[in-house]
């Protein structure tokens, strides 16, 4: 197990090399030479040469690739060219609310798909099995800023359902109520983290607060869900399927274990494998396709920091973000694969097959 | 005619289809959906009086004379979507056509040559995949510039690992054939064992993932062009792009958000279910279940 670990871990290494190789590139494979990055319209010539003198872009390629990293293991990531507010700022306001909504989706895709996912191996050409495999092709067939538009449309004040059912209706943008302005308090409070189902229930201890942050995060964390639900379902639905022919599960069915007994204690351990890699590698797909979502709900977050990025030709937050959300990927893949090893003892082998 | 071996092929190939058709019913679904946005496609203008250019007045309610009515700028948004469907399908056409050509060739090669060519190759791959797909589709049309060249060849690199990675195994599965051995008994030069031989006997999954990443890349062209990253807005009406207009116009665009969104939907399912249908008969041990 020691030994796998350890080649997993140094195989991570030379990307997380790259990643970073790749974000500092950024600014020299933009069209121009960097102090048009850097400087965007405040381009003049007296600009530029002071530029180049302050982010040392005089100094050679490597000397400056050095002095990146040493930055970015200090924390500094440069200062944004439009609001001139150092990346780094930026992004601890930013990562708790993607990171929030990333998970919150998460919780709904693998409570949702897992169940699903089991009922339908149960009772293959079931309605419910039909069910699920129709959901599960909806899910990764439908455009999911026009679900998110189209659930706005649905649920916002004065919204369709507002007419069906008199006045219901579910916030369609922000974090919270603009009444509550969290990010101040949580800002004035060193023991607050940003994350605001957090702070609200556990530091603030503010119910209303609680259930308002609640509600706007449902959602924008249901329709980001719709593609892992998808995926984790039809995973589940055909690893438990295949485990369910297994010879051990006959046996301790004829041992008289209830159907519930075999589901949960023999045939989800021995299905966890493929389960366990889907949802791992969707929770990192989530925090880049937040980016649709967080556009669609008005979301502060890392996803539209990347966009507003874009738009406003603004490298330092751009390199900032990628940089982030690249290096989180390689970690929760690399989280996924030492899980293998817990779920799975043959993989812990020397020579094992992997 | 009987005597072209092109029209050979061609019926040999219908009789297969039709007989996977009649087998696979979720494929025959997906085989109608696109057959009829195929159809839109390319016959369209002949349901249309309006073209891409005529102007009407602005927010015309659906009815009559307006199936869906028109959009802001007055133009007629059933026409919009029906010409829109060519450019989208030709979009998400040649971005697949790259990641297949691009995502085999590296493949391909990695498999036919093995040692370092092959750790190099896979470990450029493994970094590709390293990111979200999404968003380092994002970022490259953000590097290059944004306009729909730009938008086309950033969907057709971001998948073309995939490619490589199956048509890698599958390479590596066929070099262990007989016929491969005879064909280096006989001396054929590497180029032409792998170009007239290995390859085409790849080909299947190749064609499975090229029909799923049609899909694919439908929603991704229409992603990017929803943010905003596809550059000139009423140039080419790609679905993506009407949608995000509709959007724009708040309450007024729900018509267009929806019918454009539908369009996007519609199609990209029939891809995912004639291309599981595809998969289940040419690639029977990737089937499920």
């Amino acid at each position: 197990m020691i030994a796998y670990t350890i080649k997993r871990l140094l195989l991570a290494v030379p990307l997380l090399i790259a990643v970073l190789l790749v974000s500092f590139l950024m600014l020299w494979a933009l069209p121009g030479d960097p102090t048009h990055a850097l400087l965007g319209r405040h381009w003049t010539p007296e600009a530029a040469e002071a530029v180049k003198i302050r982010e040392g872009l005089d100094k050679p390629i490597p000397e400056q690739f050095t002095t990146y990293l040493s930055g970015v293991a200090k924390g500094d990531l440069g200062r944004s060219t439009a609001s001139g507010v150092p990346v780094i700022e930026e992004l601890k306001r930013r990562i708790p609310a993607t990171i929030e909504l990333s998970l919150a989706a998460m919780v709904v895709a693998v409570i949702a798909g897992i169940s699903l996912g089991i009922l339908s191996a149960l009772k293959p050409r079931s309605w419910i099995d039909m069910l699920g495999l129709t959901g599960a092709l909806v899910g990764v067939s439908v455009p999911i800023f026009w679900l998110g538009i189209m659930a706005q449309r649905f649920f916002q004040p004065g919204g369709w359902l507002s007419s069906m059912i008199d006045g219901a209706n579910l916030p369609t943008g922000g974090r919270h109520a603009d009444t509550l302005q969290l990010a101040e308090s949580v800002a004035d409070t060193t023991s607050a983290t940003g994350f605001y189902l957090y702070d609200t229930l556990l530091v603030f201890r503010d119910m209303g607060a609680f259930m308002d942050v609640l509600a706007h995060l449902a959602l924008p964390a249901l329709v980001l869900a719709s593609i892992p639900t998808a995926l984790i379902t039809r995973i589940t639905r055909s690893a438990i399927g295949e485990v369910l022919q297994q010879d051990y599960i006959r046996t301790a069915r004829a041992k008289g274990l209830s159907t519930r007994t075999v589901v949960l204690r023999h045939a989800l351990r021995n299905a966890s494998i493929p389960i366990v890699t889907t949802a791992g590698t969707q929770l990192g797909y989530l925090l880049g396709g937040a980016v649709l979502t967080e556009t669609i709900f008005s979301w502060p977050g890392l996803g539209r920091y990347v966009i507003e990025a874009i738009n406003a030709q603004d490298i330092r937050p751009l390199q900032g973000s990628i940089l982030f959300i690249a290096g989180v990927f390689i970690v929760v893949n690399l989280l996924v694969d030492l899980s293998y090893g817990m779920l799975d003892p043959r993989v812990r082998k020397p020579g094992g097959e992997k | 005619m009987n005597a072209l071996p092109g029209w050979q092929a061609a019926k040999a190939l219908c009789a297969w289809l039709f007989k996977m058709l009649r087998r696979h019913r979720p494929a025959l679904a997906g085989f109608v959906l696109l057959a009829l946005m195929a159809g839109l496609a390319f016959l369209g203008p002949v349901f249309t009086p309006y073209t891409a250019a005529d102007v009407s007045g602005p927010y015309l309610d659906p009815g009559g004379k307006h199936w869906l009515g028109t959009d802001s700028q007055g133009y007629d948004l059933f026409t919009r979507l029906i010409y829109g469907a060519r450019t989208t399908l030709l979009i998400a056409l040649a971005a697949t056509v790259l990641s297949m050509a691009l995502g085999s060739l590296i493949g391909a090669v990695a498999g036919f040559c093995g040692r370092w060519v092959d750790t190099l190759l896979m470990r450029l791959v493994d970094f590709a995949m390293s990111f979200p797909a999404f968003l380092l589709a994002v970022v490259i049309v953000a590097i290059l510039g944004k306009n729909l060249d730009n938008l086309i060849l950033a969907v057709g690199l971001v998948g073309a690992p995939v490619f490589a990675r199956q048509v890698r195994a599958e390479i590596l599965r066929v070099m262990s054939m007989e016929y491969m051995a005879a064909a280096s008994a006989l001396g054929l030069p590497a180029s032409r064992a792998l170009f007239a031989h290995a390859l085409p006997n790849s080909l299947n999954p190749i064609i499975v993932l090229s029909t799923l990443g049609m899909g694919g890349a439908i929603l991704e062209v229409a992603a990017l062009n929803f943010l905003g990253l596809g550059g000139d807005p009423y140039q080419v009406p790609e679905w993506g792009l009407i949608l995000k207009q509709g959007w724009d116009e708040a309450d007024k665009g729900t018509v267009q958000v929806a019918a454009a969104g539908l369009a996007i939907f519609v199609t990209v399912l029939g891809f995912n279910l004639f291309g599981d249908g595809l998969r289940d008969e040419l690639d029977p041990r990737a089937k499920r279940r």
